[in-house]
């Protein structure tokens, strides 16, 4: 377990393991391409499952993965340079630009690691909610500086991730009001401010 | 994370400043000219190599082999510059940069990068891209940005040349035009190993570790005065890793720098300069490739003990044999 | 970055398979070993020593013109190789300033267009594009070629006139059709023809003496820079691609995009039965290379001996042919 592998050096066939990250496959074998540490988890027999499907399976195919060891212990502290979006993550964004058609937002977290560069993504209105989204303003969805939970949804274009902000759990997760004081949400699409009371549009995600 | 968009138009520093890395002074500070005669031609020169010196960036590493010293970062992956011009790339755009410090050479060099170096770069592109795992690092750029601090070129003095009063005295070493080949071919193979341990450092998958080789063949002097061309094929020396310096009463012929991924047995980059001569086949080419494979597997060697030095540091460090994922496998499973 | 091609990923994958079987089948039905034909002219600019032009299908036209001075060696106290190789200077120009070498024309080195086959100019970032990426590697091969490092011969050593006196050499390669990515046969057979073609006055001060030398004017006098009934000859280099395992003299675009790996080849004619000695090997970028899991990553040894073998085996013949039409329009003028 404690040995290190290096890129390019064979783990084992093929067919032993299923790859995981930190591995690729060529002629057959399982090959390294990380160095670090070689990780094989076999998941828990489900026995349930597979007592129900007669199959003759004896044991689960162990997935085989190499991962290099982290330095600090409070691995979600530390920038992972490494880290880019992917379609399906969860991402923290802040909102930088608006205007009618969409929101532009600065990405600075993927799947609750922080990332070593901002990576740049847009929200479009259609994407801003789940439903009646031919009613969704922009305007009353999202205000510059506010710091939204949001899916990625697309690699988009040359420049932009397409995110999107449609489901409870996602949206605006901390916002300050027009004077400029923090607000906490009241309903799904309304926030209040903590000193004045007033009460602004937002597309609001559930509190966990 | 109070920090700015970045200016995208620059290779921008990191925001939170960089710490120079501090080297130990070594306890003998007499410097002693290394011995090259010592040295027999199967036999590379030793090899200094270390990851993640500077941690300001994602990786890291420096090589020192005899008189030649490099440092080289790797940034990223990173996102692509927000201009209209940069098209969507579904692999990471790898970007290669050599630089010759100013003060790398005997003859000073400017700051803006010269053709060599340029080509330089383009070479060690060649060489790193087909072991990139690319397609894992969509929308990205990975940069790899070597700086020579110090080098073996042709200011040595066995190059020096005698002008005197009235006449000139010169050698004919001084014609030897494959000099400056072997001078660049080891630069590029070191720039090559060391950027395999920068990029593993930095923990971008790869496929396979490459590691540079170079060898040059030597033939005989007098056997080269009287005819030539044809009848040089024998007597041939293949030098590894050669020194700037050619071996007594030798000349060169031609130098092969390559790199070459030694799990795959694949050659990544390939340069051969010089008359390898091929009338009746590549018989000689192939033992000049090979002598070069020869010399970047004695590399590889080092290679793979640099880029797991690091790593069985940290390992020690956290004190951990189990590595820290066990728990967020479970996290996966229970969500 | 390999040259850009209007191919779709279909259309690459099928080129990919039909070059891939064996016997493969390319777009032009040629031979694996079959090169496309060539248009070239020399000698026909009066104010150069040497000139050239090659007009070819696909890669497009270049003008080459060699001039050459009158230079006092440099007499510093690092008088060496880079001193010596500066004696020979090689620039490439997209003439009108076309796409790509634009605004870079000056340096030392010669400014011009990064070519696009040959290992990269990739790497380079945008900003480094239009470097001499082209004049590097003509000139690399220019050096090493006939004869080259240590064979006792060099193209350096024609161009000593007197003790503390030598020629500097001009090569301008002007491309005619804008290209960011001109192709390495092209640049080569247009710089071989020309300095076969080029002619340097003769001399008539004795060649022991520091003061400026003096030459003949008649240019029938004249001596040429290569020999014409002697070897070597002009290094030429020929890009070669594989893809599977077959090999491809002279790629067009699409099949280096196509490719799995490529070589560009520089051979330098020995003798009248057209055989070659290999005096430098490059990696060429090709649009395959570093592909998906699995695939191939680099060249093979066997590979790499078969692609050498080839060029070495069916393009002497096509070197002697080119030889021989300079010498045909050499005379006939």
């Amino acid at each position: 377990m404690s040995s290190l592998v290096v890129p390019g050096q064979p783990l084992g066939s093929a067919s032993a393991y299923i790859p995981g990250p930190g591995v690729h496959i060529f002629n057959g074998q399982i090959i390294a391409s990380l160095v670090g540490q070689v990780v094989t988890t076999t998941p828990p027999s489900s026995s349930s499952s597979s007592s129900t499907n007669t199959t003759t399976t004896t044991t689960p195919t162990p997935t085989i993965s190499v991962q290099k060891p982290i330095l600090s212990t409070t691995a979600t502290e530390e920038p992972n340079a490494t880290l880019l979006p992917e379609v399906s993550s969860t991402v923290l964004c802040r909102i930088t630009r608006i205007n009618t058609r969409q929101a532009t937002a600065s990405i600075f977290s993927v799947n609750d690691h922080i990332c070593g560069d901002e990576f740049q993504g847009v929200i479009r209105v259609q994407d801003v909610r789940l439903t009646e989204v031919d009613k969704v303003k922009i305007f009353n969805s999202f205000r510059p500086g506010d710091i939204v939970r949001a899916r990625v949804i697309s690699l988009g274009d040359q420049s932009n991730y397409y995110l999107s902000t449609a489901g409870n759990e996602l949206g605006v997760i901390m916002a300050d009001s027009e004077m400029g004081d923090q607000m906490y949400p009241i309903n799904w699409r309304e926030m209040k401010s903590t000193r004045t009371g007033v009460v602004e549009e937002r597309k609001v995600a559930k509190p966990f | 994370m109070a920090a700015k968009a970045p200016d995208r138009r620059r290779n921008n520093p990191p925001s939170h400043g960089t710490t120079p890395p501090v080297f130990l002074s070594s306890a003998s500070s007499g410097a002693v000219k290394p011995k090259q005669s010592s040295r027999p031609p199967n036999e590379i020169r030793k090899i200094f190599l270390r990851t993640g010196l500077i941690s300001s960036v994602t990786g890291s590493s420096f090589l020192e082999i005899a008189p030649l010293k490099l440092s080289i970062s790797v940034l990223g992956p990173r996102p692509l510059p927000r201009t209209s011009s940069t098209p969507f790339a579904a692999q990471a755009i790898l970007t290669t940069e050599v630089k010759f410090a100013p003060f790398a050479s005997t003859v000073r060099r400017g700051y803006v990068r010269d053709s060599s170096e340029r080509d330089l770069g383009s070479r060690l592109y060649q060489a790193l891209v087909g072991a990139i795992r690319r397609e894992l690092y969509p929308k990205s750029r990975i940069e790899v940005v070597v700086t020579i601090l110090d080098s073996e070129d042709e200011g040595d003095d066995v190059n020096t040349v005698y002008m005197e009063e009235g006449k000139t005295t010169v050698e004919t070493k001084f014609w030897d035009a494959g000099r400056s080949e072997r001078a660049l071919g080891v630069v590029l193979a070191g720039c090559i190993t060391a950027a395999s341990a920068a990029l593993a450092d930095a923990g971008i998958e790869m496929f396979d570790l490459v590691s540079g080789g170079v060898a040059t063949s030597f033939v005989d002097e007098v056997g080269l005065k009287g005819k030539g061309v044809g009848d040089a094929v024998s007597n041939k020396l293949y030098v590894r890793d050669p020194a700037i310096a050619p071996p007594e009463g030798k000349v060169p012929l031609a130098t092969c720098v390559l790199g070459y991924m030694a799990a795959r047995d694949e050659i990544s980059e390939l340069w051969i300069s010089g008359k390898v001569g091929t009338k009746n086949g590549t018989a000689e080419m192939d033992e000049l490739v090979d002598e070069a494979i020869a010399a970047a597997r004695s590399a590889r060697g080092v290679l793979n003990e640099a880029a797991k030095e690091r790593v069985q540091f940290i390992v020690d460090k956290t004190g951990t044999t189990e590595p820290l994922k066990e728990e967020s496998t479970d996290v996966q499973m229970t969500g | 970055m390999p040259p850009p091609t209007p191919l779709s990923p279909p259309e690459l994958s099928y080129l990919y398979t039909s070059l891939s079987l064996t016997p493969p089948i390319r777009l032009d039905l040629r031979q694996p070993s079959q090169f496309r034909p060539i248009i070239a002219e020399c000698s026909f600019l009066p104010h150069c020593n040497g000139s050239s032009r090659i007009c070819m299908t696909e890669a497009g036209e270049c003008i080459v013109g060699i001039k050459a001075e009158v230079e006092k060696d440099a007499t510093t106290k690092y008088a060496t190789v880079i001193e010596r190789e500066k004696w020979i200077e090689v620039s490439v120009e997209v003439a009108g300033g076309g796409v790509a070498g634009a605004g870079s024309g000056s340096g030392g080195g010669g400014g011009g267009v990064g070519i696009g086959g040959i290992s990269g100019a990739g790497g380079a970032t945008g900003r480094d594009e239009g470097d001499g990426g082209a004049a590097v590697w003509l000139k690399e091969g220019l050096l090493a070629g006939g004869g080259g490092a240590g064979a006792g011969w060099s193209i350096l050593d024609r161009l000593v006139i007197s003790s503390g006196w030598h020629w500097k050499l001009y090569i301008d390669v002007l491309l005619l059709t804008p290209t960011s990515h001109p192709s390495p046969l092209l640049l080569s057979t247009a710089v071989n023809m020309a300095l076969s073609s080029t002619y340097l006055p003769k001399l008539t001060s004795p060649h022991d003496i520091d003061d400026i030398p003096t030459f003949s004017d008649d240019w029938a006098i004249s001596t040429p820079l290569y020999e014409p009934t002697s070897f070597p000859k002009p290094p030429i280099s020929l890009p070669v691609v594989a893809v599977g395992d077959n090999v491809f003299l002279d790629p067009s675009v699409a099949e280096v995009a196509a490719a799995e790996a490529g070589l560009v080849i520089t051979l330098s004619l020995v003798d009248e039965e057209g055989s070659c000695d290999v005096v430098g090997v490059r990696s060429m970028e090709v649009g395959r290379a570093g592909g998906k899991e699995g695939e191939r990553k680099g060249i093979g040894r066997k590979l790499l001996r078969e692609m050498v073998g080839a060029c070495v085996k069916e393009a002497g013949e096509v070197i002697k042919g080119l030889g021989e039409t300079t010498q045909k329009q050499m005379f006939r003028a």
